[in-house]
């Protein structure tokens, strides 16, 4: 059985599912090592290895991609440092474009140009996320819903 | 070319099979076919002129050739006419000969390879008329003409003297290519035979390479020129096939050159971007190529920086354009302002998303995730059907997986996409989930089912 398990989840050859695998290794991960955790600090894993899954499912060379990765090792080096570090936020002459490059990771120091690239790749990797999320979600509701049902 | 292909494939054959495998009927049905592929427009008139090349080493030729000519079958007697010339020419000629005269040398040297030898040279004298190379060695030949002779040592052995014509000939193509200058023509090493075996396999890629040179050869293009007016000028050695062959290569090396030159020409390169309809005038002159170079277009400043502003412009354009593709309703919406709101809303409202999902996740896998590492067999799923009950997390990703592939793959609109897709997931899932997880759900899910689903028009 345990076989199944490793060659099963060892093909993903598409970028889809490698998405999905992550985000679903992830979880299982969250799920296994700390059950009991309350709701908001899971919630937040939760979407930390959503966006993780995310990033390493997309190109190394978005912008994004290893703008997120590298906040997750900063967020380990500090939680291991027990040490909370600021992030610096640059001070940018506003432009039209800021709210933009908030909302995208990375997104400070780019021209715009760049900006929209990463802005489309990221829109694309998110949306992905978003369905992932939903399906993984509406399965689980399904099984509860089930359960009750049974019980 | 077809037949060119077609003769490097059958010599390669050759090459493979051993040398005493080689049956006269195999030779025969080669020959048949080489000359059966005699598409490159290379008439038996023409072939008759390449045997009627002047040739003053048909002497040496006929001193050679006549061993092995008078035990050739029947199968030759097309090719018979210009067994001496065809010799000759083959011997100049670079691709089969190196393989041919290896029986040759065997031959020199003890004639135990006599039979295939005299196998071999039919087979290589039929691959001339198709053989599209030799159109192109019979040029470089040609042009080659005032220094190819002095090779012709009367005096000297047979084979040598083939050899060395053979390893000029090879010489010559890499010259041709701007390798090397002309080699030295007198140089008569104590082992032609075993460079021959040598110049064998190169031979293979040079003519391909001489094509590809012939093409795109920026290097060399001075070179085939100089080789091209060369050929114009020796008329002794040109035969119309010669002529013909050499107008080939003239004008690939003239079209090779005048791209060049225009490239050099254009000081400012053009624009691959065209622009939102603000500029309709276009240089008409400016060839389109996709290089990073911008060409300063009619009726517009030259500036160096209001052309790398307009590059810049027209890339942005040119994202805001895929990215109204990807969101989705912004078809309608014109203007960099209204569509960089949209997307700016796009973007947070999938990331709320994320975030609702996300605490809806916690709180349910809670249930799911947690007992289960029980694996079933996952049966490879039809079109997003999967029938095994999933216990584990695992059969799960391999289930979306392979639903997500099925559905992104089927999927090409956004709004209703996505609501299909989920549609679909409810009715896998519902079928997926048979197996029993034995955890009771914890309280809040119940919470949870009330919640209102999001209502984001994805």
């Amino acid at each position: 059985m345990k076989q199944n398990k490793n060659t099963s989840s060892n093909n993903s050859p598409r970028k889809a599912s490698m998405q999905t695998y992550h985000f679903l290794r992830s979880l299982t991960h969250i799920n296994l090592t700390r059950p009991s955790s309350p709701l908001h600090r899971r919630s937040r894993a939760i979407r930390r290895a959503a966006y993780v899954s995310m990033a390493r499912a997309a190109s190394p060379r978005r912008m994004w991609t290893r703008a997120i990765l590298g906040r997750l090792q900063l967020l380990r080096r500090a939680r291991l440092l027990r040490r909370r570090r600021n992030y610096k936020k640059k001070t940018t002459i506003s432009t039209p474009h800021d709210k933009l490059r908030r909302l995208v990771p990375g997104g400070e120091e780019m021209d715009f140009c760049r900006l929209l690239e990463e802005t489309a790749d990221y829109a694309e990797f998110l949306s992905k996320q978003v369905r992932i999320m939903r399906s993984v979600v509406d399965f689980m509701e399904a099984e509860c819903r089930k359960k009750e049902e049974k019980v | 070319m077809r037949s060119w292909s077609e003769a490097k494939l059958s010599f390669r054959e050759e090459r493979k099979m051993d040398l005493g495998e080689k049956g006269k009927f195999g030779l025969e049905k080669r020959t048949v076919d080489s000359l059966n592929c005699n598409t490159t427009g290379l008439t038996t008139t023409e072939w008759n002129q390449i045997g009627s090349l002047p040739c003053p080493s048909a002497s040496m030729v006929d001193s050679f050739g006549h061993v092995i000519w008078n035990q050739l079958p029947s199968n030759t007697h097309n090719l018979s006419f210009s067994n001496a010339q065809a010799t000759a020419s083959s011997s100049t000629i670079g691709k089969p000969v190196p393989m041919n005269w290896n029986p040759s040398d065997s031959l020199t040297k003890g004639g135990m390879f006599f039979s295939t030898g005299m196998g071999m040279l039919p087979l290589s004298l039929s691959q001339f008329p198709c053989d599209a190379g030799f159109t192109e060695r019979a040029a470089r030949f040609s042009c080659f003409s005032d220094v190819a002779y002095p090779f012709i040592v009367p005096g000297s052995s047979d084979a040598t003297a083939e050899a060395q014509m053979q390893k000029n000939e090879a010489d010559r193509i890499e010259a041709l290519k701007g390798r090397s200058g002309l080699i030295d023509q007198s140089s008569n090493s104590g082992s032609p035979m075993k460079e021959q075996r040598e110049k064998g396999p190169n031979e293979f890629s040079e003519p391909e390479f001489s094509d590809d040179a012939r093409d795109e050869s920026p290097n060399s293009s001075k070179g085939v020129f100089g080789i091209n007016k060369r050929k114009r000028s020796n008329q002794d050695m040109e035969s119309d096939q010669g002529q013909a062959a050499a107008q080939l290569p003239f004008e690939a090396a003239k079209d090779v050159t005048d791209n060049k030159q225009k490239e050099e020409k254009n000081s400012s390169t053009m624009a691959n971007v065209k622009p939102l309809g603000k500029n309709p005038k276009e240089s008409g002159e400016a060839p389109k190529e996709d290089y990073i170079h911008v060409r300063a277009r009619r009726g517009q400043a030259t500036n160096s920086h209001s052309l790398a502003e307009r590059v810049r412009r027209e890339k942005i354009s040119e994202r805001m354009k895929f990215l109204q593709d990807l969101v989705p309703g912004c078809s309608k919406v014109t203007g960099k302002a209204v569509m960089l709101d949209e997307i700016i809303n796009y973007v947070q409202s999938l990331q709320r998303q994320v975030e609702l999902f996300q605490t809806r996740t916690g709180s349910s896998s809670v249930i799911g995730f947690t007992p289960e590492m029980i694996h079933q067999q996952l049966h490879p799923p039809h079109q997003g059907l999967i029938q095994v009950g999933m216990a584990g997390v695992m059969n799960p990703s391999d289930a979306f997986r392979r639903a997500l592939n099925v559905q992104l793959a089927s999927t090409s609109g956004f709004k209703d996409s996505t609501q299909q897709m989920t549609n679909a997931w409810d009715e896998d899932l519902h079928n997926v989930v048979q197996m029993t997880y034995g955890n009771n759900p914890p309280l809040k899910t119940q919470d949870l089912n009330g919640a209102p689903r999001d209502g984001f028009p994805l």
